[in-house]
């Protein structure tokens, strides 16, 4: 869709299509890699928190240096208010989903989890339509629900799977 | 007094529909913020209020995370990479394929971390059932792409 020009951004060039797609498939793998290296922080007794505390020290980092070291900025013509109000909204924009999820993860099911989170990229669909910055491409829905749909399945296949194993324990 | 698994689900979707306005608001943000000041700004805070709530109710996790200071590492440098290409995307190409193709390949890269010996305790291997249905899911995002 995307690289057919029937996505919402259609009036990119191929290259930079590629180069997004490439570089969400490479976030999706990392961000999978990160989750295994935090759970085994985890099963050592480390908690949800801790982990997030100390996890964005090195992006943060990276920020800074280009920032301040290579001159990577556009703040230059914003005052200190309008810099306190962007940094204001992306605290709480970023704090706001690791804060809630971490929450919500200890009181419900895996289950319950899962199926929630794989309605996020129709989430975003539905507010990127509703702010109509981007297009809206009926194609970008329908891998978005399929993707829902796919999804639910693999995390019901797993639940029954698991509570099998559990049974045959007893 | 509505229960736990309400809450528990009212959270959830508090965080479904955070995640949504966080990325369609990034994505907007590009042409006004360069990519590195979001970046600071972002990462800056958001690990400076996770620090300050460390420092309230678990003060004791800073010794543990020192003391697995290489978990730590592995989790910084995949977190690094992964939001430096979730922002790169988002500057480059739609918010929602970007947050589909990021939750898409999941499965696909806990396979493949897999067969490289990265797993979790509780991380058992998918049946063909389920493999079945990770390919279809990447069918899906070829479609998507």
């Amino acid at each position: 869709m995307v690289l057919s020009g029937r996505a919402g951004t259609a009036s990119i060039s191929l290259s930079d299509a590629v180069f997004g797609l490439t570089l969400a498939a490479c976030s999706g793998l990392a961000i999978t890699a990160e989750t295994v290296f935090a759970k085994r922080m985890n099963e050592v007794d480390i908690s949800a928190t801790g982990v997030l505390a100390l996890r964005f020290v090195m992006i943060a980092l990276v920020g800074a240096i280009a920032v301040f070291g290579f001159g990577e900025s556009q703040m230059g013509d914003m005052d200190g208010g309008e810099i306190g109000l962007v940094t204001l909204k992306i605290l709480i924009l970023m704090v706001a989903p690791l804060y809630l999820v971490g929450k919500g993860l200890a009181i419900t099911s895996p289950l319950t989890t899962g199926i929630v989170a794989a309605f996020g990229p129709t989430v975003v669909f539905f507010m990127q339509a509703a702010e109509g910055r981007v297009p809206t491409s009926y194609w970008v829905l329908a891998a978005t629900i399929l993707y829902v749909v796919l999804t639910c399945a693999s995390l019901l296949l797993r639940t029954l799977r698991t509570a099998g194993k559990r049974r045959h324990k007893i | 007094m509505p229960s736990t698994r309400t809450i528990g689900l009212l959270l959830l979707v508090g965080y479904a529909l955070s995640q949504g306005l966080r990325d369609v608001y990034l994505a907007g943000a590009f042409g006004a913020i360069g990519f590195f000041d979001l970046v600071l700004l972002a990462f800056t805070s958001a690990t400076a209020f996770f620090t300050v709530c460390l420092a309230v109710a678990r003060p004791t996790d800073f010794k543990l995370l020192l003391r697995h200071w290489r978990s730590l590492l592995a989790v910084n440098i995949t977190t690094t990479i992964a939001w430096l290409c979730y922002f790169g995307a988002l500057n480059l190409i739609e918010p929602s394929v970007v947050s589909t193709i990021f939750a898409g390949v999941s499965p696909i890269g806990v396979a493949l971390f897999a067969l490289l010996g990265l797993r979790s305790a509780d991380g058992a291997a998918a049946q063909p059932a389920e493999r079945r249905l990770h390919i279809a899911i990447l069918a899906a995002m070829a479609f998507l792409a």
